[in-house]
């Protein structure tokens, strides 16, 4: 007996170092993946400094690691909660280890908040003497000058001026727009053909830039609501992970893996449209009236709440050795 | 039904089926509001198997999913294989399946999606291009100009026969110019008042004094018939005209009057004028000249010798504006804008509202043409309302390679009331031009070349691979960007392949997820297949658009080349890794 029990202990040990590094790995690809489409927005000159490129590639993997750790968390649950016995206490250890790992999220995001980073923006990418068109306007890029164009043609076609000469054109709106002194035109970069914006994200009210946009900002108001102070960062890691834990209930709902996989990614989509309502400025602003610190505790209640349910619900399930066998892992 | 095969297939068709009705449903709801009636049905079904080829990978991993999952169990397996199956038996004919149509679905997606994308772009093109020339005509109509209104709706109609409401207007149209020419004429009748008779009755009366020997008085009323002539009616001159030189030669060579010889006289001297004009390389003067010559003198041999050469010769300088007229029911929907180099320096921009294409050449429609010095001064500017693109001809007939002309000089036929026979020319803001060369400007691109160019999309979606593979060596004479044609290239290779990768991960992933409980849960079943699409459907547009963000990283970083070999290593990567998960899994 004491012999089964160190071995599960070692098992429950070897699940959360799986867990940490399974999360690593997935935050790697996303630091790659986010540094690429960083560097590829810009120039290399563009950049101020190349610690300003990191300090944003560090915040968009903040953003991210959130559902990354939510995901690695619920893969780690089948790899633990079988342990015959140590139900309680596998999830009970995934829940310390997913609430310490969101916890040094949230800790790494309020160092990393520094002011002054957000202007490294520069996603254009426009090639010197090269063409490039949009419904509205051709231009001809004379001389590309670090982030500057130091001169222009460009062609409108709706409008009667003719082909017009700019000469160092201002940019604006983080430079996404071409503002032409001479003339008052203004040219929007991100449609235009062949700019990096357009080439990798396409229109910026496509599907996947509508999801991913807000899915950033319920990140980015986790992160302010982590940064308020030291309870809060402890509050809403711990309550996050909470929830995460209590999915395991959904999750294992059927005998057939498949629908419980979809399920999941259901549920997954219910938090998002859950969170995307509490976070709305309207519902923050109502929740303000009723108490000035509803809008920072109802997420960690909401939260809260669910697990307990979930998890009070999941005791109504059958045991898992009996569902692991009838589903066949 | 105990073999899986069928299983697999009758969930392929009706995922496929199911993709192509959304995406007809997709298309209903997506029809844009500015296409006309008579092409809605052209952009619906284009956009339906647009839709549906982008969708395919969607469809293969819906069906494959749901049928590993859900539809193969092991007393299947077993019946089919024997009592000791091994999964790869199991899957080896579906692999085959994938081989077949995953190459199938490459070819199409390579060679003919570009042609749904481009249905599409012409009919939001051609509705654009008639409904500007049916606005213009009401403009026009507006403004009382009728004729130009007549000619705008009719210009409208020949894109779109079947617009209701410019048939409509192109018949108000016309009564009201026939109102106004019945009272023009009326107008005119009242001032000929030549004993109020027709060219008819002029000649009846002509004819009547010749038979009856008559002959001056023959002649007196032929040079009268001339005079009511109709102005518009050639034939009818032709007609006086001959007859009163019958009348003369039977009077006698000898008697012409002195009006007589000075007409002769003045038609020597203009012939003259022609050859010397044709010397000069006035060719426009010329033909003008020589069409002023013939009305007068039908018969004239020499002019009739000239004719041809002339016309030859003027195609060099000019072109006839119905030419244009005729290719006017097909342009590219796009504006074009391009840059060539020029010589010692600087630059040359072209940039046309629209490229036209008619049946041996393409025109330019309101056009502009600018060159700057190596300084970015400009010294020549030209605007012009169109434009004719020719190849440039040695001089044994031969094309040039490499140098085409834009011709900015637009004729008519025949030279109208004020003997003004030109249509349209270049007029010069900036700069100026040899004599003779105002109207001819070289370019170092086709006018097919331009024609597809302006009918591309920004992103080359409507473009065909052979188009595309073009595009790599014509674009960056043009100065065009080729990162998007790149980008396009690097897309369709991965979304070609993308179907085998998920075809063989929703094998391996359905099978491994498969539910022992196939007659049990049928509820769950039906809530699949709604949850089902959904899911896949999100994943593969989150899929597609990883890949991208991805390939336009590594091609704005690293260059084409690069981002090609990352792209088949990434590809070889995926089918690797989504056929050992498929290959790894067991029957139980």
């Amino acid at each position: 007996m004491a012999h089964g029990t160190l071995k599960n202990m070692k098992k429950l040990l070897l699940a959360a170092v799986k867990f940490i590094f399974r999360s690593l790995g997935f935050l790697a690809l996303a630091y790659g993946f986010s540094l690429l489409t960083r560097l590829a927005g810009s120039n290399a000159s563009v950049t101020a400094s190349f610690m300003d490129i990191n300090v944003l590639v560090a915040r968009d993997v903040l953003s991210w690691s959130v559902p990354i750790l939510a995901m690695s968390g619920l893969v780690s649950l089948f790899s633990i909660l079988h342990l015959p016995k140590l139900r309680f206490v596998a999830r009970f250890f995934l829940w310390m280890v997913l609430g310490a790992s969101l916890f040094g999220v949230f800790l790494a995001w309020t160092i990393l908040a520094a002011p002054g980073t957000e202007s490294g923006d520069l996603r254009y990418g426009l090639l010197p003497a090269t063409v490039f068109r949009s419904r509205t306007v051709h231009v001809f890029t004379g001389e590309v000058e670090g982030p500057g164009i130091k001169s222009l043609w460009y062609r409108q076609t709706r409008v009667d001026e003719g082909i017009v000469r700019a000469l160092n054109p201002r940019l604006a709106d983080g430079n996404r727009r071409l503002e032409i002194a001479e003339t008052g035109a203004v040219i929007d970069l991100t449609q235009l053909g062949g700019s990096y914006h357009s080439l990798a994200e396409g229109p910026a009210d496509s599907q996947e830039e509508l999801l991913l946009s807000g899915g950033r900002s319920i990140m980015r108001q986790y992160m302010d609501q982590a940064s308020r102070g030291l309870i809060w960062m402890i509050l809403n890691a711990a309550s996050l992970s909470m929830a995460i834990v209590g999915l395991w209930f959904w999750v294992r709902l059927s005998r057939w893996p498949l629908w419980n996989a979809l399920w999941g990614f259901l549920l997954l989509g219910f938090m998002y449209a859950g969170l995307t309502l509490v976070f709305d400025p309207s519902s923050l602003e109502l929740m303000a009236e009723v108490h000035p610190l509803l809008p920072q505790l109802a997420p960690p209640i909401l939260w809260i709440l669910m697990a307990t349910i979930w998890s009070l619900l999941s005791l109504l399930q059958p045991p898992f050795k009996d569902w692991k066998r009838e589903v066949g892992q | 039904m105990s073999r899986p095969g069928p299983r697999i297939f009758g969930s392929l068709v009706l995922s496929h089926t199911g993709v192509f009705l959304f995406s007809l449903a997709q298309a209903f709801w997506m029809l844009p509001k500015g296409i006309l009636d008579e092409f809605s049905w052209k952009w619906i079904w284009n956009r339906t198997f647009a839709g549906t080829i982008e969708l395919v990978p969607l469809a293969c991993a819906m069906a494959l999913l749901f049928a590993w999952s859900f539809f193969i169990d092991k007393n299947v397996v077993r019946q089919f294989l024997g009592k000791k199956p091994q999964f790869w038996r199991l899957i080896n004919s579906s692999l085959v399946m994938a081989l077949v149509y995953g190459s199938l679905y490459l070819i199409v997606l390579l060679f003919a999606a570009g042609s749904f994308y481009g249905g599409m772009a012409s009919a939001e093109a051609d509705s654009r291009l008639s409904s500007v020339y049916f606005e213009n005509s009401l403009a026009a109509h507006k403004e009382g100009d009728y004729p130009r209104a007549y000619e705008e709706v009719r210009k409208s109609l020949a894109i779109a026969p079947e617009n209701k409401a410019a048939i409509l207007h192109k018949d108000l149209v016309l009564s009201l110019i026939a109102r106004e020419g019945l009272r023009e004429s009326n107008d005119e009748d009242e001032d000929k008042g030549l004993e109020g008779w027709s060219w008819d009755d002029h000649m009846k009366r002509a004819n009547a004094y010749k038979a009856a020997g008559d002959l001056y008085s023959a002649l007196y009323y032929a040079e009268a018939s001339l005079l009511v002539a109709d102005r518009k009616e050639n034939s009818q001159r032709e007609v006086s005209d001959l007859l009163i030189r019958e009348l003369r030669e039977a009077i006698g060579a000898t008697r012409l009057s002195p009006e007589d010889l000075a007409r002769n006289r003045i038609h020597q001297l203009k012939k003259i004028a022609i050859l010397s004009q044709y010397a000069n390389k006035e060719y426009v003067k010329s033909y003008f000249t020589l069409k002023e010559l013939e009305r007068a003198a039908p018969l004239d041999q020499d002019l009739k010798l000239w004719m041809p050469k002339v016309v030859n010769a003027l195609k060099d300088v000019a072109f006839f504006e119905d030419e244009m007229e005729k290719a006017q029911g097909r342009g590219s929907g796009n504006s074009l804008f391009v840059r060539f180099p020029r010589e010692g320096g600087g630059n040359r921009f072209l940039y046309a509202d629209q490229v036209l294409r008619g049946q041996f050449s393409e025109f330019l429609e309101g056009m502009e043409y600018l060159e700057t010095d190596a300084g970015g001064t400009t010294i020549l500017h030209m605007k012009a309302p169109a434009g004719k693109i020719v190849p440039l001809l040695d001089q044994d007939g031969a094309k040039v390679s490499g140098t085409w002309l834009i011709q900015t000089q637009a004729i008519r036929r025949i030279a109208d009331k004020e003997g003004e026979g030109i249509k349209t020319r270049a007029a010069l803001d900036v700069g100026t031009r040899a004599p003779g060369e105002e109207n001819i400007y070289t370019i170092p691109v086709s006018g097919a070349d331009l024609f597809r160019l302006a009918s591309s999309g920004a992103d080359y979606r409507t473009s065909s691979v052979q188009d595309l593979l073009a595009y790599l060596d014509l674009l960056p004479r043009l100065s065009w960007d080729l990162r998007p044609v790149q980008m396009e290239l690097l897309r369709r290779l991965s979304k070609g392949a993308s179907v085998f990768v998920f075809w063989f991960l929703a094998m391996g992933i359905g099978w491994s997820n498969r539910s022992r409980y196939l007659k049990k849960p049928p509820l769950i079943a039906i809530l699949t297949m709604f949850i089902l699409p959904m899911a896949s459907y999100l994943a593969i547009r989150f899929y597609d658009w990883t890949n991208q963000q991805i390939l336009a990283g590594i091609l704005v970083l690293g260059g084409f080349d690069l981002a090609l070999i990352l792209t088949l290593v990434a590809v070889a990567i995926q089918l690797v890794g989504s056929l050992i998960l498929a290959a790894v899994q067991k029957l139980d």
